[in-house]
C-alpha cells in the first residue's frame, strides 16, 4: 500500500558522448499519489553525473544543492537558537 | 408529495449524462502529469559555448489535483413518467515549480559541476529566521511572560 502511495526512484539518462568522454546524468524522483484523491505530486531533483573517460576511469560527480543546504542550515540554527533561549530563560527563572 | 422514481440507478445515471468524457480527460491529464517523472524534466539540452558544453540542471516540483461530482434528482407524477434532472461538474488544478540547481560544464580540462545559488531565497530565509527569533525573544522578555516562568 505504502509503495503505491510513495515511490522513490533513481533514474539515469541516456549517455551524452563528447569526444572521448561519456556523461550520464542521474536524477531522483519522488512520486506521491494519495489514495482516493485524483492527482499527486512529483518531485524531480538532480543528484549526480557519471563521467566515463577514454582511459576507462569512472567518476561520480555529486550535484550539490547549495540553496537548499543554506535554507536547512538556517532552519536548524533558528530552532536551536530558540531552544537555547528557552533553556537559558528557564535557568534564570 | 411527489413519489420517488422507481427507475433503476443505472437508468438514473444515464439521465445524468455519461461521465466517461470527463473521466477520460482526467486520465489523460494524469498520464501526461506522470510523464514528468523523467530525467529530461531535470536536465536541459546540452548547449555548446566555445569549447565548453553546458548542461543545466534544475529541481522540478509538479503538483496536480482533480475532483469530479455527479448528482441528480427525480420527480414524477406517475410511476411511468420521470421528469427528474441531474448534472455534474468537475475541476482541477496544478502547479509546476522549477528552480535551477547547478550547471554541468564539460571543458577540455575535464567535467565540473558549478552550483547555482539563489541569493534572493537565502536572504529571504535569513530575514524570516531573524524575525522569528526576534519575535520569540520579545515574547519571552515580556514582564507577564517572566511572571509565568517564575511560577
Amino acid at each position: 500500500m505504502l509503495t503505491s502511495v510513495l515511490r522513490i526512484q533513481i533514474l539515469t539518462g541516456q549517455p551524452i558522448k563528447v569526444k572521448d568522454t561519456q556523461l550520464r546524468v542521474r536524477s531522483q524522483v519522488v512520486q506521491l499519489q494519495l489514495p482516493f484523491i485524483s492527482g499527486g505530486l512529483i518531485w524531480n531533483r538532480p543528484i549526480a553525473v557519471l563521467v566515463h573517460t577514454a582511459d576507462g576511469q569512472d567518476q561520480i560527480l555529486p550535484i550539490p544543492d547549495l540553496t537548499r543546504t543554506a535554507i536547512l542550515t538556517l532552519l536548524v540554527l533558528s530552532l536551536a537558537g530558540t531552544f537555547l533561549l528557552v533553556l537559558f530563560r528557564r535557568k534564570l527563572a | 408529495m411527489a413519489e420517488l422514481s422507481t427507475s433503476s440507478p443505472k437508468s438514473q445515471l444515464n439521465q445524468l449524462g455519461d461521465p466517461s468524457p470527463a473521466l477520460n480527460t482526467m486520465q489523460t491529464t494524469l498520464d501526461k502529469f506522470l510523464t514528468a517523472a523523467n530525467v529530461e524534466a531535470v536536465y536541459g539540452p546540452a548547449m555548446s559555448q566555445g569549447e565548453n558544453l553546458v548542461i543545466p540542471a534544475a529541481e522540478v516540483l509538479s503538483v496536480v489535483g482533480f475532483g469530479l461530482g455527479l448528482g441528480g434528482g427525480s420527480q414524477s407524477s406517475t410511476e411511468t413518467e420521470n421528469t427528474g434532472g441531474g448534472g455534474g461538474g468537475g475541476g482541477g488544478g496544478g502547479r509546476v515549480l522549477a528552480r535551477p540547481v547547478a550547471a554541468i560544464i564539460m571543458s577540455p580540462t575535464g567535467v565540473r559541476v558549478e552550483p547555482i545559488v539563489d541569493v534572493t531565497k537565502i536572504v529571504l530565509a535569513i530575514f524570516t529566521t531573524l524575525g522569528f527569533m526576534a519575535a520569540m525573544f520579545t515574547r519571552m522578555t515580556k514582564p507577564g511572560q517572566r511572571l509565568k516562568l517564575n511560577d
